[in-house]
């Protein structure tokens, strides 16, 4: 039996994700009526869905015309604007736009970092963002798949309805983060993964760089070569944590570790060279991704956790960022 | 008791102390903790005293609280918060007669019966006097035995029950001699010792009028006749023919009493009328051979035990002595026969008398007479070994003391206490000072002393008995093979006598509180209630955690 004047010894922290009561995002969700998915891409023909693409096709969107050429469907000739051209010129055939399905696929870092600071989880946001896109594609009938990065359990789920959306949130929940789970990971994402998709990777960008940054930079990559629209968006929680630790004596405690970290005397300087050192270590980390500006975004938290709760903050977030404004069209 | 107490008061501010210890550093937990990794860590500022009023803290409270009460404990160790009045304990130590006597038949029933009857009714009594009765039960005839102590009413009804009449005599200072040896033996209580048995009480439970004793006697008047002693009276010391004398008595209502002899081989047979003078009839016998005889009374009447003897008649009349004692003088002189085995008694000096035939009358004699006057300070007057004595010759006699001389009741003694004569029973013992000596009274004196004693010895039927009767050893009837032993045991046939009790009124009497009053001590309630705070603070901060200072 303990002391009475003894302090209980300090168990090592809870999981992340049993400490963090993740909420859905709400069901009135009219304000995402005003944003609609508009992916114009280079698709596949012969396939159907919401969206035109600049590949030739059946719809009744006019794309170009161009010179017959064997094989033509002869119905397909305009007489009337061949001749035009004159009698030498080789007859022109009405060319129309294909119609493919959107993917779009969303890679969400689950590790134990992202289930901090415990006054607004990144989990959480990238939660909310992820339901708000599902949503927003599967009222457009397109394809919504969620990847879950560094979890232990299944990674990839395709998404094609609004009821089916609505259950992501369970499966934040059934997540106990696991680097090891990997090379499946992005093995199975790359399935999903066609020259339509748009792919967009949610994180923080605080673990060390390993063979999961590695294998994600090279796909990521590899769909630059595809053409495909990739995007980026950094939550970037600093400025909360850095106004949660203050200055003074400090105990720091993350993820997995316990009460035998060291103690540290914070102030000014140390979270200045701090910050600086996670800003390196991003930079270094995404480095191989070879980003362009209009890739990536960041999304700074607050200094001071939102009092009536980080909805409105994530709203906000969503309206302004520029990724997803080219994303969406009005 | 102080000191601990003092020691449990002085933790109280180092327990306050402790409680204003407080970690210098916060903790915080933030995703971005391994970034500060190249940080210089500063171990020395883990812990600091700060001020704060430990009261505010509930388990400090608790605590201290736990400490307080033990102190206050420990330091009224004897104080009394209260009392209360409880019931009295009535202790009552009940004795049961279960002689041979309490078969004897009233009324269809027999007189244990009667006894378990009266102790029903006497327990009544004892409900009314809203006292918790603690129940110890004895049985006792020649012996006491005790049959459990602290009883509950059913294992007293079931002890009781179980209970039957040995065919065993009655020892009625039983109780009295026990009383004086137990006395606070039962938890320090003075017990209520209630007797109850066929006979009066006896004159010895009149001796102490303060005596917590009530004698109940049961019995009744109740006709009966018996033999009161068979016994052979010729003296085997002169030889000759055996003689046996047959003693009857007779109570209540005069009814014809017939004497049946008869020999267990059917050699002789007879039958003849018992004539009484007051109640009491004597019959000489001779037996024609030496053999085992039958005697029996008719008609059969109340008690039974006593109408029936069983004698064997030795064939050999030849007289030996087992003398043992270092002085053979007077054993060449008498010219007796020295034998051990068919010896009509012992002679032995003092210390001898451990290593002797327990079963074998003795004749014990001391280291002597010297001339010298002395003053005779005791006599049993009556006694036969006194028989023809002159006591004015003993007092120009001096006996000299015998250092290792067993228990014995003194028949003669002196002034300084020194035993002349003594006698004892089981076996028969007679202590004689010394062998015959001196000159003209002197001589007669001691010599007849001497033969007094042999007298005695003989006359008892001592030597080669013509029956044995019933012992605590061998509390059972045998007729069939000698030596016989025989429920005959004087006084038991006295059926007669009318019931006489003595303090019955003690039963009901309140004499001693119906109520004591029990003090309830501080110190286990202080100590209770620490023990709750204690348990209390423990499960709270099992609850609470760290937080819950």
């Amino acid at each position: 039996m303990r002391l009475p004047w003894r302090r209980r010894a300090v168990a090592p922290p809870p999981t992340a994700t049993a400490a963090i009561d993740l909420q859905p995002l709400p069901q009135a969700d009219r304000w995402l009526h005003q944003f609609h998915l508009d992916a114009r891409r280079r698709l596949r023909s012969n396939a159907q869905g919401g969206h035109l693409t600049r590949r030739r096709g059946e719809s009744l969107a006019f794309r170009e015309f161009t010179p017959y050429q064997p094989g033509d469907d002869i119905r397909a000739v305009d007489w009337r604007v061949s001749a035009r051209f004159g009698e030498d010129h080789e007859p022109l055939v009405r060319r129309f736009e294909a119609e493919q399905p959107l993917h779009l696929v969303v890679s969400v870092d689950m590790r134990a970092s992202m289930w901090y600071p415990q006054a607004m989880p990144k989990i959480q946001i990238a939660l909310w963002l992820a339901e708000a896109l599902a949503r927003l594609t599967c009222r457009q009938r397109d394809q919504f798949v969620l990847h879950q990065l560094g979890a232990d359990t299944r990674q990839v789920f395709t998404v094609r309805s609004r009821r089916a959306a609505d259950t992501l949130v369970e499966r934040f929940r059934a997540v106990t983060p696991n680097a090891d789970a990997v090379d499946q990971s992005l093995a199975d994402l790359a399935r999903h993964l066609p020259p339509t998709a748009v792919w967009l990777i949610i994180g923080d960008f605080y673990q060390e760089a390993g063979r999961l940054e590695r294998t994600l930079a090279d796909l990521w990559r590899r769909g630059a070569r595809k053409h495909l629209w990739r995007m980026l968006i950094d939550l970037n929680a600093w400025p909360l944590e850095r106004a949660h630790v203050g200055h003074g004596a400090r105990r720091l405690l993350g993820p997995g570790q316990t009460q035998t970290q060291p103690l540290f005397q914070v102030d000014a300087a140390v979270l200045d060279a701090v910050e600086a050192r996670i800003a390196a270590h991003k930079q270094a980390l995404l480095k191989p991704f070879r980003l362009s500006p209009q890739d990536a975004t960041t999304w700074f938290w607050p200094e001071n956790a939102p009092q009536d709760g980080a909805y409105d903050w994530f709203r906000h977030q969503f309206r302004q960022d520029p990724l997803l404004k080219r994303l969406f069209m009005r | 008791m102080i000191f601990f107490a003092g020691l449990c008061a002085a933790l109280i501010p180092l327990l306050a102390l402790l409680h204003m210890r407080k970690p210098r550093y916060l903790t915080r937990r933030v995703s971005a903790a391994r970034f500060f990794d190249e940080v210089t860590a500063a171990e020395n500022i883990q812990t600091q005293w700060r001020w704060t009023n430990p009261l505010k803290s509930p388990p400090f409270v608790m605590q201290a609280l736990c400490l307080l009460l033990i102190s206050a404990a420990l330091v009224s160790e004897d104080k009394v918060w209260y009392t209360v009045d409880e019931p009295g304990d009535l202790h009552l130590w009940v004795w049961i007669d279960t002689s041979s006597s309490m078969a004897t038949q009233v009324d269809g029933t027999i007189m244990l019966d009667l006894a378990r009857a009266a102790l029903r009714e006497n327990r009544d009594a004892l409900a009314q006097q809203q006292r918790r009765p603690i129940l110890h039960l004895t049985a006792f005839d020649l012996e006491q035995r005790d049959l459990g102590h602290n009883l509950s009413p059913a294992q007293f009804e079931t002890a009781v029950a179980a209970l039957k009449p040995r065919p065993l005599g009655t020892d009625l200072s039983l109780p009295m001699r026990s009383r004086e040896r137990d006395e606070g033996r039962l938890q320090g209580a003075d017990p209520l010792v209630l007797v109850i048995s066929d006979l009066p009480a006896p004159t010895w439970v009149r001796t102490d009028p303060n005596a917590r004793l009530v004698w109940h006697d049961v019995g009744d008047a109740v006709a009966n006749h018996g033999f009161s002693e068979v016994r052979a009276v010729a003296n085997p010391f002169l030889g000759g023919q055996p003689l046996i004398e047959i003693a009857v008595h007779r109570f209540g209502a005069p009814t014809e009493v017939r004497l049946d002899l008869k020999a267990r081989n059917d050699a002789f047979h007879d039958n003849l009328p018992i004539r009484f003078q007051a109640d009491r009839g004597t019959y000489l016998f001779t037996p024609p051979k030496p053999g085992v005889y039958e005697l029996t009374l008719v008609p059969e009447d109340a008690y039974g035990a006593d109408n029936q003897v069983v004698i064997a008649v030795q064939d050999d009349a030849e007289f030996v002595v087992d003398w043992r004692h270092p002085d053979r003088t007077w054993l060449d002189q008498l010219g007796w026969q020295n034998q051990t085995d068919h010896a009509a008694f012992t002679v032995l000096a003092p210390h001898q008398s451990a290593d002797a035939d327990r079963q074998r009358p003795r004749l014990i004699i001391g280291p002597g007479f010297q001339p010298g006057e002395t003053r005779i300070d005791w006599f049993r007057e009556g006694s036969p070994l006194l028989d023809q004595v002159n006591l004015d010759v003993a007092e120009t006699l001096r006996a000299l003391p015998a250092p290792d001389l067993p228990p014995l009741f003194p028949v003669l003694a002196d002034s300084n206490g020194v035993p002349w004569v003594g006698r004892h029973d089981a076996p028969t013992t007679v202590y004689l000072a010394g062998f015959p000596t001196g000159v003209g009274d002197q001589a007669r004196l001691t010599t007849l002393l001497w033969f007094n004693a042999v007298q005695t010895l003989l006359s008892k039927g001592n030597a080669n008995p013509l029956f044995t009767r019933t012992r605590i050893d061998a509390a059972t009837v045998e007729t069939n093979l000698p030596p016989f032993r025989l429920d005959l045991h004087p006084g038991e046939g006295r059926t007669w006598l009318p019931p006489q009790s003595h303090g019955r009124e003690r039963l009901t009497a309140t004499d001693t509180p119906t109520t004591i009053q029990r003090s309830v001590l501080w110190w286990p309630w202080l100590l209770g209630a620490a023990l709750v705070f204690f348990a209390l603070e423990r499960v709270l901060a099992v609850i609470g955690g760290p937080a819950w200072r």
